[in-house]
C-alpha cells in the first residue's frame, strides 16, 4: 500500500489527537490509533496495526528512561514474556493467515476477512474494558472498591514468589497464559497490550497499582518490539506513516499531560471509561456499515 | 534460495534491514524525546524552584 503526502499529514494529525487524549488519560493509545487509522483515514487494518506497534515504541523508551527500573523490576514482566513471545507469534500470525483468506461473504457483500475479525475483537475488548472502568469508579464511590488478584485462587504448579504480590505462592503457569493472552491480542490488533495489561495486573493477578506501572511499561516496550519485528518481516510497517504518528503524537502528548494534572484521578477514570465506550460504539457503527447490505 | 523457506538470500537481507530499522527509528526517537525532557526540565529547575509534578500514568 503507497501512502501519498496528505496522508502523511493526516496520520500526523491524528497521531497528535490520540496523543492528547493519551496524555490526559495517562494511556499508550494504540487502541486508539488503530480505529482511527483504519476509519477514519481508510488505512487498511494490516498496515495500521503495523504502524501502531512501532511507533509505540517511541513514548514507551521515553517513559522507561524517565524512570528509574532496579534490576528486580525486570522478574515479572521477564516470566510473563515466555507467554508472551508465543501470544504475539500467533496473534501476527492470525492476521497473516486472514489476509490469505482474503474476502468473505457475509449478508451477500464481501467483506475482508482481518477487517471483519479485527474490529469486532476491537469492539468487544473496548466495550469491555469501557464498562469495567466505569463500575470501577461506581464502586470506589460506595466505598466498596473490588477485590483484587482473581487468577492467584489458580494454585498451578510451578510457583514462584515476586515482591510485587502480597501472596508468596504465584502460579508460574497463569502468569505465562495471561502472557500469551496479552501477546495475542498485541500481535493480531497492533495495541501495545496497555489497555489490557494494567487492568489485568491489578485486578486478575493482584500486582500492587505502583509496581504495575513499572510492569506494565516494561512488558508493553517488550511487546511493542516483538509485534513490530513480526509485522515488519510481514511488511505491514510503512515508516513514514510511523514517523508522522510519533512527531504528531508526541507534541499532543505534553499537551495532554499538561491538562491531566488538573484533574482528578476517579474523574480521569470515568472518562477513559466514557472513551472507550465511545470509541467501541465508532467501531461498531463501521462493523454495521460493513456487514449491512 | 534457503531451502524450506523459498525466500532469496537478497530478500532475508532486505526484510532483515528493514525489521531492524523499524525497531530502531522508534527507540531513538524516544531516546532523543527524553533527552529534549531532561534539557528542557534543567532549563525550568533553573528559573524556578516549584517544579511541577506530571504524573505519566494515571489509570
Amino acid at each position: 500500500m503507497k501512502f501519498e503526502t496528505l496522508e502523511f499529514v493526516l496520520a500526523g494529525l491524528a497521531g497528535g489527537g490520540v496523543g492528547f487524549i493519551s496524555g490526559v488519560f495517562g494511556v499508550g493509545g494504540g487502541f486508539l490509533i488503530v480505529p482511527v487509522l483504519n476509519i477514519v483515514l481508510g488505512i487498511e487494518f494490516q498496515y495500521a496495526a503495523g504502524a501502531s506497534v512501532c511507533q509505540v515504541l517511541g513514548p514507551a523508551t521515553t517513559s522507561l528512561l524517565s524512570r528509574r527500573i532496579r534490576l528486580d523490576d525486570f522478574r515479572l514482566p521477564l516470566t510473563i514474556s515466555g507467554g508472551l513471545l508465543f501470544g504475539v507469534f500467533a496473534g501476527a500470525q492470525a492476521l497473516e493467515s486472514m489476509l490469505h483468506v482474503g474476502k468473505v461473504v457475509i449478508f451477500d457483500k464481501e467483506v475482508w476477512l482481518a477487517d471483519l475479525v479485527g474490529l469486532a475483537i476491537y469492539f468487544v475488548l473496548l466495550l469491555s474494558v469501557g464498562l469495567f472502568a466505569i463500575w470501577e469508579v461506581h464502586r470506589t464511590k460506595l466505598n466498596r472498591p473490588l477485590r483484587r488478584g482473581w487468577l492467584t485462587a489458580w494454585h498451578i504448579p510451578p510457583f514462584a514468589s515476586f515482591p510485587e504480590f502480597d501472596s508468596d505462592r504465584i502460579s508460574i503457569a497463569v502468569l505465562a497464559w495471561f502472557g500469551v493472552g496479552v501477546g495475542f491480542l498485541s500481535g493480531l490488533l497492533g495495541m501495545s497490550g496497555g489497555l489490557v495489561l494494567l487492568p489485568g495486573l491489578i485486578y486478575l493477578l493482584g500486582v500492587k497499582t505502583h509496581q504495575s506501572v513499572i510492569s506494565s511499561l516494561i512488558i508493553v516496550w517488550i511487546i511493542s518490539a516483538q509485534a513490530t519485528a513480526a509485522h515488519a518481516w510481514n511488511g505491514f510497517v510503512d515508516l513514514g506513516l510511523v514517523m508522522a504518528l510519533l512527531f504528531g503524537g508526541t507534541i499532543g502528548a505534553r499537551l495532554g499531560t499538561e491538562l491531566s494534572v488538573k484533574l482528578r484521578g476517579p474523574k480521569l477514570r470515568e472518562g477513559f471509561g466514557w472513551l472507550l465506550l465511545f470509541t467501541s460504539a465508532m467501531i461498531g457503527f463501521r462493523l454495521l456499515w460493513l456487514l449491512l447490505p | 534460495m534457503i531451502p524450506g523457506i523459498g525466500l532469496r538470500m537478497s530478500e532475508i537481507t532486505r526484510k532483515l534491514l528493514f525489521t531492524a530499522a523499524c525497531l530502531i527509528l522508534p527507540v531513538l526517537w524516544g531516546v532523543l524525546v527524553n533527552w529534549l525532557f531532561n534539557l528542557w526540565q534543567s532549563a525550568r529547575t533553573e528559573k524556578t524552584e516549584d517544579e511541577p509534578v506530571f504524573p505519566d500514568y494515571q489509570i
